[in-house]
């Protein structure tokens, strides 16, 4: 017996008496053909009792973990996402179109906070309460009263022949004499994704820090309606470009629950070793930018040039620097040959022997160490108060890892450890990933060893109308959360997938403070937070 | 105590300011100078013999207040007070020099006691134009947009173009750069302290050295202070609506008051000869003795000791200044494809800047405030409304900052706290603090070397 | 013909210094195992600079589009004080080691000066930052070069020189104090690494950069030349004081050219080591500088107490 049916038995009042566990088929109108989300138990409750949920379970000790809405006619559905001991939960609730409110969780969880903002962006759901009810995703590309996500809002949009600039937001102000402003960015003058940062300063010391991010908000959500399978997982591969193994499997996974497709084993060791090659591939790159960030350009290079040696095997055994389109719904699209497998047996014996040389020489060094420790401190306490996941959880104590504590093929057949580290600052970030690579050097032995034989896709069952999934994967910045709909003709009626930096970057305005102004790059690039996968 | 010397200079900065500008600018350009004129009666005139100790506590209490002054003039943003402060730190120089040509004329070398006499005059003249004009400057600002709180003015060199020529002029000239006045007594000053070689003490031989990098880093927060005062007064954007407005002051009188005083400076750095020439008759009159041998090309060179030992050619340096800049810029503006276009400034593709974007004065001297945190007494309060879950959600950020000055609870607290303070500061000795160790073995080092000697 | 050599020695003073950091960047390269630019590039960068067209803020005043000439000419009237390739010019003698400085901090003023005047947020603090570190090195800085103009009881460079030429090769304790001292403080005011590191594109971590991020075309051109300009006359400052060998004391043509093969060597070997320092450390924290510093000025200070304890012969 899991928590959910305790907090069940607990709270069985609030189950909305007219609709109990209604598929969402009948708020549409159509025939309920209903298939609940096999490993997550869906709650629908009445709206008034939405945020009292959260108030009870902020009390449980339950992390939020997504939010997302869509349109079903006359009405909104809203989803929230509660995780504890590795087991979720989905809480649903219905609004009235034509009056769309509903009282907000942001006021119990911070997390909540953007998510509600974006729905409230996307969708004109006003949430009731809400702390902080600025646009977030919305900037100056669609009139006031324009809603994207909307069913009436067209898939191409209607473009501005140049978007405006967001010149307005109002940001948080620092009062009293001699405060100044820093913006930077949302173009930056090294090759980094876009965003802006907003420093409410006197000289080098931050008194406060705000993000402002949703520059290359591409649309995701509304252009995944209408996919088919491969197309979405295509989709989902584009989502972030360095998380494309992680967002293309947890879609992939959602989609397969919907279908009740059962994908091969080997195809889900060869998914195994897909997604740790691509941890590693970007844990070297994160660890030699956060050394450049300070100056040390050394290392840099040198864990370039292990990610590079990494990558082109990457080419030539999956054919893609990137992993890219390697899963696909089903199954894989290529198989690993044996002479595949000594190979990439051979690069994780040379990768830990060069990385432990390299790791020497960082270690040996004060300079670095004294650049690292202690700063950009993330308490263990406002890690879990955001839900904070990935790297930057488990370095600030956080010991929650999908792969063990919701685990999925192929790790529930190996054995690994998680890293976990307590001191919360830059170095713990580095050395758990430092960690994070060794551990997956070995998951991936392991999969190479009890890799099944057999086939690496299996046939595609049309999924029925209102079928759902809920992909969670771990993917290389933490838990990666996909929920899929389906529509009519094998198409996607809802997509949404929650990358691990929608709840990773609020902690970076924490985690900043306490901070000087210079050290503020090397704290982002230690968070290393996905502005595509955020922004959507 | 008239002079303005720390820790008693506390009247100085409050009087000052209250002023109108032409009086402030006489209190400081003239009134100084009478304490520092009796001091001199005293200590070269009337006293027969003048004792080296004497030389040495003017030197550390010249020191203090030089070092002081200007670190409690980086911290203030009120122009006129800023200036005051800085008032405190010349005079403070003044002192120094002073002590050292005490020193010298004690131990026997009455020509080095002349330098050091003719470097502190010098300094003296030099203050009185360069100080009379800043503060003259500040009246024009004042006057131009009733301000005189430098985080409310900027961008004033377009609107009021002459006044920001004359005041640049005055920074450059009390930032003792070359070319200018400043510069000259200060070199001066430099040359005095590297005479110490000929003294027979070893505390004063490894003290003057001391105070001589004092006296550089005195010169160099000097620079960063005047580069605050001059960048944010005069460039970037106005901050506030009445910097906005400004415009160039119509009276004729002020300006050519303040240029005339503004060439002085320029012409004073590059013919220092004239004015060495007239303070030699001073110091020959009091100490019996003038420069060495004063020069060899008397306008051109300036060689205070020999020309082996130091010289300087401030017109030299001003034509090869004048040659190597035409010329490139020559070089550089041939092609007339290549004019400048103007653009909107960077803004990292945000759009809008505003002027609150931009430095403001304590942020930009609060890398110095860290790093020099003991010299004052710092309250720095942040408060930030907090809403939302968890009192996570920042609502606004309330900044407060007071800086005060050692010197007033020193002053006024009765006796008895200044013995628990005492008691205090002895347990403080261990501060963990390797520079503070440092200091405490020096001069521990510095005590044993003079009972040896 | 004293004053065609000192104009000669300046220019190539001038002509000289992207060759030090084209050298430089190469052993840097070499040391992190990438492949390395010709030693020509910087001299192609100055002269793509030099051709494009300049764009000036809207905000800026003259003094944003004179600053850089001011900067270099300041910068050349520094060089043209320290003997390059032969001692006992007469520019060095219009101007001694502390007038030196002075021009340093001219440069410095217009420097900071121009970052503030466009009015952004970078510009303010690339000058805040570089005030307040050149307030803490100019002291050690003078500090070190007291040293040496005490043992030589001279401030001009070119007697100084002579002065330790005639001496000739003896350990003093107070050389090697204030030589590394002037090393710590030329990587600080010459913005190298561990002070500033001079190839990030961190807007939020520059010092020198983010003064002149509003500088472009032949503005931008002279200021880095200026700031060439400055690195390599530290290294010929810390070179030829304290190895002072192979430089010219008469102006024949041969121990012209002797001279300047001896200094062409001594930069190179000065470079590497440079080099290799900046591939071993980490950037260190802005408020760690002070120490850095402080322990510059402490090391300048004990060179002058063993100056005046060990040395001085009274």
């Amino acid at each position: 017996m899991n928590w959910t049916t305790i907090f069940l038995t607990q709270h069985v009042g609030w189950i909305d008496p007219e609709m109990p566990d209604k598929p969402i088929g009948d708020y549409i109108g159509g025939v309920a053909h209903h298939s609940p989300l096999n490993n997550v138990a869906v709650w629908q409750i009445e709206d008034k009792h939405w945020q009292q949920f959260a108030i009870t379970a902020v009390a449980e000790n339950l992390r939020w973990v997504a939010g997302w809405a869509e349109q079903a006619n006359e009405q909104f559905i809203v989803n929230a996402s509660f995780e504890k001991n590795g087991v979720y939960m989905v809480l649903r609730t219905a609004i009235n179109a034509s009056k769309p409110e509903l009282p907000s969780q942001a006021t119990v969880y911070p997390a909540a906070n953007r998510s509600e903002r974006h729905t409230q962006d996307m969708f004109g759901i006003h949430f009731i309460g809400h702390p902080d009810n600025r646009r977030w995703t919305r900037h100056q590309a669609w009139d006031k009263h324009q809603y994207p996500l909307r069913k009436d809002f067209p898939v191409q949009g209607e473009p501005a022949e140049i978007t405006p600039p967001d010149m307005h937001y109002d940001f948080v102000k620092g009062y009293g004499a001699g405060v100044y402003e820093i913006p930077v960015g949302p173009v930056h003058a090294g090759i980094i994704e876009p965003g802006h940062f907003r420093f409410q300063a006197v000289g080098e010391l931050i008194l406060n820090l705000e993000e402002r991010l949703g520059y290359v908000h591409k649309g995701i959500e509304k252009i995944a309606e209408g996919r088919t399978p491969e197309s979405l997982a295509r989709l989902a591969g584009r989502i972030s470009g360095d998380t494309t193994v992680g967002h293309c499997w947890a879609a992939c996974m959602a989609m397969e629950q919907a279908a009740g497709v059962e994908i091969p084993s080997r195809a889900a060791f060869i998914r195994g070793i897909l997604a740790e090659r691509e941890r590693i591939a970007n844990h070297l790159g994160d660890m030699g930018a956060i050394c450049n960030d300070v100056a040390f350009t050394f290392a840099q290079m040198q864990f370039t040039r292990l990610r590079e040696l990494w990558l082109r095997t990457h080419a030539s055994v999956f054919g893609h620097r990137l992993l890219m389109d390697v899963i696909i719904p089903t199954g894989v699209s290529r198989d690993v040959s044996e002479q595949s497998c000594e190979l990439l047996k051979k690069d994780s014996v040379m990768l830990r022997k060069e990385l432990a040389d390299i790791m020497t020489a960082i270690d040996l060094n004060s300079s670095l160490e004294d650049r690292l420790y202690t700063a950009g401190y993330l308490s263990p306490d406002i890690a879990a108060a955001f839900g904070t996941v990935g790297y930057v959880g488990r370095a600030s104590g956080q010991n929650f890892d999908v792969r063990r504590d919701a685990t999925y093929p192929p790790y529930d057949q190996v054995t690994f450890k998680v890293a976990l580290e307590d001191q919360g600052d830059i170095a713990s970030r580095f050395w758990v990933r430092h960690k994070e690579i060794n551990a997956s050097l070995k998951l991936i032995e392991q999969f190479i060893q009890l890799l099944p034989e057999g086939e690496i896709s299996t046939p595609w069952t049309t999924p029925t109308i209102d079928s759902e999934g809920l992909g969670i994967v771990d993917g290389f910045r933490g838990e990666i959360i996909s929920y899929v709909r389906f529509d009519t003709d094998n198409k996607i009626a809802r997509f949404y997938p929650r990358d691990p930096s929608i709840v990773n970057w609020p902690v970076l305005e924490k985690l900043v403070l306490n901070n000087i102004v210079p050290d503020f790059p090397v704290c982002n690039k230690s968070l290393n937070g996905s502005y595509s996968g955020n922004d959507l | 105590m008239k002079a303005g010397i720390v820790p008693i200079h506390v009247w100085l900065p409050e009087a000052h300011p209250v002023a109108p500008s032409h009086i402030s600018a006489l209190m400081s350009g003239v009134m100084l100078k009478v304490a520092l004129y009796g001091l001199i009666r005293f200590c070269f005139d009337l006293i027969d013999k003048v004792q080296w100790e004497w030389g040495v506590v003017l030197l550390i209490i010249g020191t203090v207040s030089a070092l002081g002054g200007i670190l409690y003039a980086m911290m203030q943003p009120n122009l006129k007070r800023l200036l005051a402060y800085s008032s405190v730190e010349n005079i403070g120089i003044i002192f120094m020099v002073l002590g050292l040509a005490m020193i010298f004329l004690d131990n026997g070398h009455p020509d080095l006691a002349a330098l050091g006499f003719l470097a502190a005059l010098f300094h003296a003249f030099n203050h009185a134009l360069f100080k009379n004009l800043l503060f003259l400057g500040a009246g024009m600002i004042q006057q131009q947009t009733h301000e005189l709180n430098i985080d409310m003015l900027g961008g004033l060199i377009k609107k009021m173009p002459q006044t920001s020529m004359v005041f640049l002029v005055g920074c450059m000239s009390i930032s003792s750069l070359p070319l200018f006045n400043g510069f000259v007594s200060e070199w001066l000053a430099f040359q005095t302290a590297l005479q110490v070689d000929v003294l027979d003490n070893g505390v004063l031989r490894s003290l003057i050295p001391v105070s001589a990098a004092a006296l550089a880093l005195t010169a160099a927060l000097a620079a960063a202070c005047f580069v605050k005062v001059f960048g944010l007064t005069f460039l970037g954007v106005p901050r506030s609506r009445h910097s906005e407005k400004a415009h160039e002051v119509k009276d004729k009188g002020m300006l050519a008051a303040t240029t005339l005083l503004a060439s002085l400076c320029f012409l004073v750095g590059i013919f220092p000869s004239v004015i060495i020439s007239l303070i030699n008759r001073v110091s020959s009159q009091l100490l019996a003795h003038t420069l060495p041998n004063e020069s060899v090309l008397s306008w051109l060179w300036i060689a205070p000791v020999s020309h082996e030992q130091a010289s300087y050619s401030p017109p030299l340096v001003l034509s090869g200044a004048l040659i190597a800049g035409c010329v490139c810029y020559w070089y550089l503006r041939r092609d007339p494809a290549k004019a400048i276009r103007i653009a909107p400034t960077w803004d990292c593709g945000f759009g809008g800047l505003t002027p609150r974007m931009q430095y403001t004065s304590s942020a930009f001297t609060m890398p110095i405030r860290r790093i020099f945190a003991k010299a004052w007494i710092i309250d720095e309060q942040v408060n930030k409304d907090m809403q939302g879950a968890m009192n996570q959600d920042v609502a606004a950020v309330h900044y407060a900052l007071h800086i005060q000055d050692h010197s007033w609870p020193w002053l006024y607290q009765p006796l008895e706290r200044e013995v628990n303070n005492l008691a205090k500061q002895v347990g403080r000795i261990q501060t963990g603090n390797i520079r503070t160790y440092l200091g405490y073995s020096f001069v521990t080092l510095l005590l044993l070397l003079w009972v040896i000697s | 013909m004293n004053w065609l050599i000192a104009i000669l020695q300046t220019t190539l003073f001038v002509a000289l210094a992207p060759l030090l950091a084209g050298w430089l960047k190469r052993c840097k390269c070499y040391l992190q195992n990438r492949k390395a630019p010709s030693v020509l590039q910087p001299y192609r960068d100055l002269l793509k600079l030099t051709n494009k067209q300049p764009v000036v803020s809207e905000q800026a005043s003259w003094l944003f589009i004179k600053a850089p000439y001011i900067i270099f000419s300041a910068t050349i009237l520094a060089a043209s004080v320290v003997p390059l390739i032969a001692v006992d010019l007469p520019t060095s003698a219009s101007a001694d080691v502390i007038v030196m400085v002075g021009f340093f901090a001219f440069a410095r003023f217009f420097l900071a000066l121009a970052g503030l005047d466009v009015g952004t947020a970078f510009g303010g603090m690339g000058s805040s930052r570089e005030m307040t570190i050149s307030s803490l090195a100019e002291p050690a800085m003078l500090m070190a070069v007291f040293t040496i103009t005490m043992t030589a009881s001279t401030t001009n460079l070119s007697w100084a020189i002579s002065h330790v030429l005639e001496q000739g090769l003896v350990l003093r304790p107070s050389f090697v104090f204030a030589l590394f001292a002037l090393i710590l403080v030329a990587v600080a005011e010459t913005g190298r690494i561990p002070v500033d590191n001079p190839t990030t594109h961190l807007e939020l971590t520059m010092i020198h950069e983010a003064m002149i991020l509003e500088y472009s075309g032949r503005h931008l051109a002279l200021i880095e030349w200026a700031s060439q300009l400055k690195l390599m006359l530290y290294g010929v400052l810390i070179a030829n004081i304290f190895l002072p060998w192979g430089i010219a004391q008469s102006f024949t043509p041969q121990a012209l050219g002797y001279g300047l093969l001896a200094i062409i060597g001594k930069l190179a070997v000065l470079a590497i080591i440079l080099a290799i320092a900046e591939t071993l450390v980490a950037k260190m924290r802005l408020f760690r500088v002070q120490e850095y510093l402080g322990f510059a000025y402490l090391l300048g200070l004990l060179g002058m107490l063993s100056h005046i304890i060990l040395e001085a012969s009274r």
